[in-house]
């Protein structure tokens, strides 16, 4: 039959497309950074170079090196006390539900949606208060607690899925509340915290807009300002900063491309 | 003690903390922003005194403000229809029982995993008027007529941002209808087909009306970034030419960091939040009924 | 002591009531059945008892001690209430071993390790479940999981059992001979159980006694026997018993000193004990109920009424046969209305025959059309 190879095509086609189109930007990234100056404006963006040089990644690392370990320190306390917290949340909000629970829930859920502009003036306020300003430890605390909205979201949602008869099987045969969490539901939680966890590194490593405000002094930037810092300083030297891009870029692509059922996990059921 | 009570103050106990810190790193900071934005805090050292609403009124007579209104008016009317548009199209492609469709979804969500400072490097490689991808691609494709100057020309500079932003949704807009279509049960399907749904008829008419969840769920968060964007553009080229790419979260930063205007920018921010707030708190009474 | 007293037991959701006013006694050592059809409230009955819902009136005595009564605001949390609860899905933990899920209640209590390790053992050699111990759930049977969830409630010694559909999700030969050695176990151990099921057939092969409820109320109490030879209503006149009793309308009327029910195809003259049982009932509008072996068919030869057929016969139809195995049930129809009788031999009937039905005078029901209630 004629028409359904036809559309098998044409579907093929349109998803290549489409393949071709989210892969185009990346694609002229990579090959921009492997190229020298020259090679840069004398051959097409989407080229391979001719005389490929790891010239401009070594560069762009020497500038990103300090700021790639402090995000790297950034994204690791970060996930623990945000996730640790969202486990808890999410129990309660799922398992133990009590009056006004839901409200509750409600609250939480809304942060997600409350605009950074109006945390902006308020946070510097507090940290410079708490002598935090400038440095690495204001992110840490902020994106401890600026995280955990979504990890109790993603636990309440995975939490649902257990039945409720575990919880009162376990309540029958004596256990409350804390030993409910301890025993039942935090080693059924190894997915939950996984995604929980990715999608924090995910959302610590990409901020800007807080690494921006919060911290001062080349030594405390966060890869992503410093990078951004880059565009200015590098107008024109395209391959220093594609290469710098791909330093920031890799880590996250790492994940979403080996990890990423976890990923998707986490952000279909949003 | 009573049992009973014991369990309470447990679980008093253990969600305390959460509570309190969200409590205050979100609603006292909401409310304390609102203070600000009802004092006239200009310079380094705060100052509180009450001014009501003044902030406001210089905000509605500043034309940047209505320059700022008008690109997130843009970004509402486009890119979210679009991006919603382009998910829903990437959705059905895969669903068609597309051999290799991991793959492609994964390629389809990668730009979705960068952070909107190296899509802001990406597109501005790709729209740079003389050496860009772009440009240069449409040169040896023999359209240079449609050259453009991209994101330096302050006619086309919103519409070039719209683009590189609906590329960076567009796998994550795919995979919340894709879930939703999957989340079909496949009885319904399997019964409209042997009924003798076309497969046309078989989306219009059956999969597209179970999908208002999924819908409302995208339609809250594109709204909600078209609103707070910031990152991407200010990277970019910090909202320029000039001002022909600020929006509100561009012009707040400006006005409060730049400027040390903090009381007006505490006033930006609240409109957003407020902007907000019309759109997602309709929705939130439909978790509560659910729960 | 491990009886049990249900008085006034009243939950109610929202507008509605998922039980009304329930009074329930069950005795110590005693098995006895919560059984109805789906939204009766057995399981909110069940739970309950358990102390997983709060009641909004009512008490609960466990023996003497008052455990539930929300107007002198006692409500003991489940985790202290010495009952073992038995899940429909059994609730095993996926991450423990079955030796790990059967010790767990003993673990919250802080029995001591060597204790726990005498009493999970005990309890697996007498569900036959010893060799299961040091397995994860994930490959187990239903069938297995069922004994685990046991001996996750046994290994307490508990003195009081509820169990809520634990047989419904295994497949129906298993079905069978769970239940035989869970009413075996229950004697064995000597404790008092409360099982909950939809299955009218379930409830009366192992229950000591059976509480038939329906939408929130108990509609009757008693034994198997009791239930079936005496039922108190129509619903539990029609619930028990496979197949079901056979209604038929009509009204209650006096003829020549007789008492007869009108049925419009036939007038039943009613027995003359009836006479005195009925002979205060004012009501006219009733249903006569017969059990299908109750029912003799009698097949008509050559159009004459066949001899000895009593007076109290009437024609009908066959509109389909069942073969069940030793005996096949006779789908009837006359008058228009159904019935159902039991026959061991049908091998002189077909579809569509005319036969005459006449009843086991001894075995008549009678009851009101309106109220439901039983008057004969």
């Amino acid at each position: 039959m004629k028409t359904p190879k036809l559309g098998r095509t044409i579907l093929y086609i349109l998803l290549g497309l489409f393949a071709v189109l989210s892969l185009l930007p990346l694609w002229s990234c990579v090959v921009t950074a492997l190229k020298t100056s020259k090679e840069v404006i004398l051959t097409t963006p989407v080229t391979f170079p001719l005389h490929p040089t790891l010239a401009p990644l070594m560069e762009s690392l020497g500038y990103l090196k300090r700021p790639l370990t402090n995000s790297l320190v950034l994204v690791g306390s970060g996930i623990m006390v945000s996730c640790f917290f969202g486990s808890i949340l999410g129990y309660v909000f799922s398992k133990r539900r009590f009056r006004g629970s839901t409200l509750l829930l409600i609250l939480v859920i809304l942060c997600l949606y409350i605009p950074p502009q109006v945390q902006l003036i308020p946070m510097v306020q507090t940290m410079s208060k708490m002598g935090l300003h400038g440095n690495l430890g204001s992110l840490v605390l902020l994106y401890m607690i600026f995280g955990t909205p979504m990890c109790t979201f993603i636990f309440k949602t995975l939490y649902d899925e257990v039945p409720d008869s575990f919880i009162n099987a376990a309540k029958v045969d004596g256990a409350g509340t804390w030993t409910i969490y301890r025993r039942i539901m935090l080693p059924l939680s190894v997915i939950p915290f996984v995604v929980a966890a990715l999608l924090q590194i995910t959302v610590i490593w990409n901020d800007y807009i807080w690494g921006l405000v919060l911290t001062v002094g080349k030594a405390n930037l966060p890869v992503t300002v410093a990078m951004a810092n880059l565009r200015g300083s590098f107008v024109a030297e395209w391959n220093l900063q594609m290469a710098g891009a791909l330093w920031v870029a890799l880590p996250t692509l790492v994940i979403f491309i080996f990890l990423g059922k976890y990923i998707m996990r986490g952000y279909a059921g949003m | 003690m009573d049992p009973k009570k014991k369990e309470r103050i447990v679980t008093a106990l253990i969600t305390l903390p959460a509570f309190v810190s969200i409590f205050f790193f979100f609603y006292c900071f909401s409310g304390w922003n609102f203070f600000i934005s009802l004092t006239d805090w200009e310079g380094f050292v705060p100052s509180y005194n009450l001014v009501g609403f003044k902030n406001y009124v210089a905000l509605f007579h500043d034309p940047l403000f209505w320059i700022s209104l008008k690109n997130n008016l843009l970004l509402i009317l486009i890119f979210v229809p679009g991006v919603i548009l382009v998910g829903l199209i990437l959705a059905i492609l895969l669903d068609q029982k597309v051999r290799g469709e991991g793959v492609f979804r994964t390629v389809y969500l990668l730009p979705f995993a960068l952070s909107f400072v190296v899509t802001a490097a990406l597109w501005a490689w790709m729209y740079s008027p003389r050496v860009g991808t772009i440009n240069v691609l449409l040169d040896k494709l023999g359209l240079g007529f449609l050259k453009s100057g991209w994101i330096t020309d302050p006619n086309v500079v919103m519409y070039c941002i719209i683009v590189a932003l609906v590329w960076q949704f567009a796998g994550y807009s795919g995979i919340i209808f894709l879930a939703g279509i999957r989340s079909i049960p496949g009885s319904h399907i399997a019964a409209a087909k042997v009924d003798g749904a076309s497969t046309f008829t078989l989306y219009r008419r059956i999969i597209l009306p179970q999908l208002k969840a999924s819908f409302t769920t995208a339609f809250i968060i594109f709204m909600c970034f078209a609103l707070k964007a910031f990152d991407f553009i200010w990277v970019l080229n910090r909202g320029g030419p000039g001002y022909s790419s600020h929006i509100l979260g561009v012009s707040m930063y400006k006005e409060t960091f730049a400027l040390d205007r903090f009381a007006y920018g505490a006033a930006y921010s609240m409109i957003i939040l407020v902007l907000s707030l019309v759109v997602v708190v309709p929705f939130l009474g439909r978790v509560y009924r659910r729960e | 002591m491990a009886s049990l007293t249900i008085k006034g037991l009243t939950k109610r959701y929202g507008e509605t009531a998922a039980v009304e006013s329930l009074d329930l006694e069950v005795k110590d050592k005693e098995f006895v059945v919560l059984v109805g059809p789906s939204g009766c409230g057995k399981t909110t009955t069940l739970n309950s008892i358990a102390g997983l819902v709060e009641i909004d009136e009512g008490e609960i005595w466990f023996g003497d001690e008052l455990v539930t009564s929300p107007e002198r605001g006692i409500s003991k949390i489940p985790q202290e209430r010495e009952v073992a609860m038995v899940f429909q899905d059994y609730a095993i933990y996926p991450h423990m071993t079955v030796f790990g899920n059967i010790a767990f209640p003993l673990e919250i209590r802080k029995v001591n390790k060597r204790e726990i390790e005498a009493r999970v053992r005990k309890a697996a050699q007498l569900l036959e479940i010893e060799e299961l111990l040091s397995r994860k759930p994930k490959a187990l049977s239903g069938g297995q999981r069922q004994r685990i969830a046991l001996g996750r409630a046994m290994v307490r010694d508990p003195k009081i059992f509820l169990l809520d559909e634990p047989l419904a999700n295994l497949d129906a030969k298993l079905r069978v001979r769970a239940r035989v050695e869970l009413r075996k176990l229950q004697q064995e151990l000597g404790v008092t159980a409360i099982f909950v099921t939809h299955d009218q057939v379930e409830a009366m092969t192992i229950g000591d006694r059976i509480a038939v409820m329906n939408d929130g109320h108990l509609e009757q109490m008693g034994t198997p026997s009791e239930l079936y030879h005496n039922p108190r209503n129509r619903f539990v006149a029609g619930f028990i018993g496979s197949p079901s009793m056979s209604m038929l309308e009509g009204r209650l009327e006096e003829k020549n000193g007789d008492l007869v029910i009108d049925l419009k195809f036939c007038v039943y003259k009613l027995p003359k004990k009836a006479r005195e049982l009925m002979k205060k009932t004012t009501l006219s509008e009733v249903i006569l109920g017969i059990r299908p072996e109750n029912i003799v068919i009698t097949k008509e030869s050559k159009g004459r009424r066949p001899e000895p057929v009593e007076g109290n016969s009437f024609e009908a139809t066959i509109v389909h046969i069942e073969l069940t195995g030793k005996e096949s049930n006779v789908h009837l129809e006359a008058g228009g209305s159904p019935l159902i009788a039991i026959r061991s031999s049908t091998q002189d009937l077909r579809a569509g025959d005319k036969v005459w039905l006449s009843f086991d005078e001894e075995k008549i029901h009678v009851f009101d059309q309106k109220s439901g209630k039983a008057l004969l």
